[in-house]
């Protein structure tokens, strides 16, 4: 599983370096399977374009996204998370979803009161149908962490 | 020192619970390495319970213990907390990592506690200006549930308003980002990662420890910026709308980061959103452990 | 090097500081912060706080830093680039002074010294340690958590300073026990007056409360004893007792990195820790905090003294001071000591 990581991660690198790290500022995407990707997914196969700055990582619920992936995410380097899911109502499994908000609701304040800029992260229902939906919401995304300042203060970097 | 009242009741009740059978252990306080100083006491014997005390420097929160295996492994346990120690006893509780059956829990009622710093200076006076700021803000002198319950001796504390107990997360919310990130990033380079905030958390029971998971490596192991910045927040995350402020991080902290400025807004927030406050019932569901439709959905688009 | 004695006024003390400052060295002392005492530097002598017995935390991050980088790699292409993680300790601040600590904390620099070097030599301690004088001033009131002259030291000892000043009504003897103090003092050598040991007040009869070679004589014998399990009931395995401590060295080695760079670094390790002996097995020796404790006895009072003569422990107390649950090492050395 990890080696296999390790070589596409790779793959990526030496492609991305050639074309002159275009992609940055980048953002990573925390889907889940049932709603928000299939809404990418959508997008993709409707040839809606939106912004390449962000990777996409699918997981099987939002209720599976756990604020470690967020902390992980930024101290990669980062500009800003995205975490999408199924509308209230909609989850797959019935409630990881409003688990998923409880959790997010006190984690972002946390990251805002230790000084996290909170534009930096970001959250929304994206259901199966709605490819335009996630193609503004990457592209409002990405426009407003390329608003911001090119060196992040934070504590996930070193000073 | 002679016996107060206090330990004369406290040292009947937990030779009676020990003869009976009813504790195999009981965890208390008794008298520490100085005057001002009180220090945990583990009687076995119904005899020894003559060393049982307390008074208004009885800091520790003896609630820590009943995570311990060795400690575990009694039984049956009389426990004497404060009404802030007694909140964790309920969270263990609820959490079910201990049985309401297997517990005493002898309240000691508490007027506050005096700082550790301070005592050892030589402090012995209660006041506003020399208690933790648990004490100015809370509301459980008599802890909400006990099976035996001692009352205080000590005066009531007069507040006169001039302390205010964290006053700095008032201060820290008003601030920018870039503010806010200046002061912790000040406060973090200051940890050591001896992680004594998790291990004197009544709370902190997970038997393998988000930092000892290397598998991958979550938090970064260096006792730097980022790696300390990652554990005291993901410490922080994982005591949100758990951590009952018994303060003990705080007070355990060898190069006093303010971590109970954390903890304290963490609570609060978890209040304004879901009206949830840790602690006070056995029977209540864990917050993150239930939802409702119609929580906070503001931030998300 | 014999030691020389000098006679210094307060004021020509401060005026020594100052101008060590002002030559380029980076003074540590104990300043005020957050509503304690710890080491920080100094920019002037005023800033330092000398009236307190020891600050919260000793100063061994200036010899043994809780992160340290021992290398950093980096891929470029095919190429890969290691830089020595030494380079950045010998770019270092060459030249730093601890200033106004007290011979306990002095003690604990030879005595980590023989660990570092009786085998492999570690470079980077040796770089620090080689850099660092010691200038110290002898205790005239331990408090009751002091126990260094069991230790085999006193509050007046010079073990391990390079200058040790002794306090005698408003004037300071200065006792020079090394070349590093030497040459810290000779540019302003004008400022002290050479005087003879006679001179010198001689040092007190430091009382002892227990014989330490009577408790290691205890832990020879009884590494089985209940007393180890029962006493350490209440230690919540916090740690802070050895990351307080000035001798306790131990660290852990750590890999940090990704794809394009990464770092071999050393934190500081407690064994108070249950992953601290947990094997791979799932195995832990181990067990209980009882048996925990215990090795930080063994490895102060006999496992170090077996093997250099010393005690890993300089009585400076800070392990019973700053104890969330007042476990306090004194009362323990007394009890083992008693139990013999």
């Amino acid at each position: 599983m990890e080696g296999k990581d390790v070589e596409k991660e790779k793959q990526e690198e030496g492609s991305e370096l050639s074309a002159g790290n275009q992609s940055e500022p980048r953002l990573i995407a925390f889907v889940c399977n049932w709603c928000t990707y299939n809404g990418a997914d959508l997008a993709g196969t409707s040839r809606m374009k939106y912004s390449d700055n962000v990777r996409v990582i699918k997981l099987p619920c939002t209720g599976r996204i756990d604020p470690l992936f967020i902390v992980e995410a930024f101290k990669k380097g980062a500009k800003g998370v995205l975490v999408s899911g199924c509308h209230p109502g909609d989850c797959h499994y019935t409630s990881g979803n409003y688990h998923s908000r409880r959790k997010y609701a006190t984690f972002r304040d946390l990251l805002g009161y230790l000084g996290v800029d909170l534009n930096r992260v970001e959250f929304s229902w994206i259901s199966a149908s709605e490819g335009n939906k996630w193609v503004a919401v990457i592209n409002e995304f990405t426009d407003k962490i390329k608003s911001l300042p090119a060196q992040t203060t934070d504590i996930f970097t070193k000073k | 020192m002679a016996n107060t009242k206090t330990d004369e009741k406290l040292q009947k009740i937990a030779k009676e619970l020990l003869e009976s059978g009813e504790a195999n252990l009981f965890i208390g306080y008794t008298k520490g390495s100085n005057p001002q100083r009180m220090r945990p006491v583990f009687i076995t014997k119904p005899e020894e319970a003559e060393k049982l005390s307390f008074s208004r420097h009885a800091v520790q929160d003896l609630a820590v213990f009943l995570k311990k295996q060795e400690v575990k492994k009694f039984g049956k346990i009389g426990i004497a907390v404060k009404g802030c120690d007694e909140k964790a006893v309920n969270t263990l509780i609820q959490e079910y990592q201990i049985s309401r059956d297997d517990i005493k829990i002898i309240g000691m009622q508490c007027n506050g506690v005096i700082k550790q710093n301070l005592a050892d200076k030589g402090e012995t006076e209660v006041s506003e200006y020399t208690v933790y700021d648990k004490c100015l803000i809370c509301r459980e002198h008599t802890p909400v549930l006990y099976d035996f319950l001692i009352e205080t001796e000590e005066p009531e504390l007069s507040l006169s308003g001039n302390v205010k107990p964290y006053a700095e997360i008032e201060k820290l919310e008003s601030m920018s980002a870039e503010e806010k990130n200046a002061f912790w990033a000040q406060e973090f380079d200051k940890c050591i990662k001896c992680y004594a905030c998790r291990q004197a958390c009544p709370l902190c029971y997970c038997s393998r420890c988000i930092v000892e998971k290397n598998m991958p490596q979550w938090i970064d192991t260096n006792s730097e910026e980022t790696g300390n910045a990652q554990w005291n927040l993901i410490r922080a995350y994982h005591l949100s709308g758990r951590c009952i402020g018994c303060g003990e991080c705080e007070r355990a902290c060898p190069v006093n980061i303010p971590l109970m400025l954390i903890n304290e807004k963490m609570a609060k927030d978890v209040y304004n959103l879901f009206g949830y406050k840790s602690g006070l019932d056995i029977n209540a569901k864990p917050v993150f452990g239930v939802f409702s439709e119609s929580d906070f959905n503001d931030f998300i688009k | 090097m014999e030691e020389k004695y000098f006679e210094i006024s307060a004021e020509n003390l401060k005026r020594f500081v100052d101008s060590v400052i002002s030559g380029g060295f980076e003074v540590i002392a104990p300043v005020n912060k957050d509503g304690d005492v710890f080491y920080g530097k100094i920019e002037k002598f005023d800033d330092a706080n000398l009236d307190i017995l020891l600050p919260k935390m000793s100063y061994k991050e200036y010899l043994l830093p809780k992160t340290e980088t021992l290398f950093e790699y980096s891929f470029s292409g095919m190429d890969t680039a290691i830089k020595d993680g030494i380079e950045a300790v010998a770019g270092e601040n060459q030249k730093r002074v601890i200033f106004g600590g007290r011979p306990c904390d002095a003690a604990a620099g030879p005595i980590m010294e023989k660990v570092f070097n009786w085998d492999y030599k570690d470079e980077f301690f040796n770089e620090r340690f080689k850099n660092l004088t010691i200038v110290s001033i002898a205790c005239e009131k331990p408090d009751n958590y002091c126990f260094c002259a069991e230790m085999q030291l006193s509050p007046e000892s010079s073990y391990g300073s390079d200058i040790l000043l002794k306090k005698s009504g408003a004037q300071y003897f200065a006792v020079v026990t090394s070349e590093k103090g030497l040459n810290l003092i000779n540019p302003y050598i004008n400022l002290f007056k050479e005087t003879t040991k006679a001179q010198v007040p001689a040092d007190k009869d430091w009382k002892k409360l227990f014989e330490i070679e009577k408790a290691k004589s205890f832990l020879d014998k009884n590494f089985e004893h209940n007393y180890f399990q029962d006493r350490f009931l209440s230690c919540i395995g916090c740690g802070v007792c050895t990351y307080t401590c000035p001798t306790c060295h131990c660290f852990d080695i750590q890999d940090e990195g990704n794809l394009k760079e990464g770092r071999r670094i050393r934190n500081w390790d407690s064994c108070q820790f249950g992953i601290f002996t947990l094997h791979t097995s799932g195995h832990n020796p181990r067990v209980t905090q009882g048996d925990r404790y215990r090795q930080r006895l063994m490895h102060k009072f006999k496992i170090y003294s077996e093997k250099f003569d010393k005690y890993l422990c300089v009585g400076c107390g800070r392990c019973s001071r700053n104890c969330p649950e007042d476990i306090d090492i004194k009362e323990i050395a007394k009890d083992l000591a008693g139990m013999a």
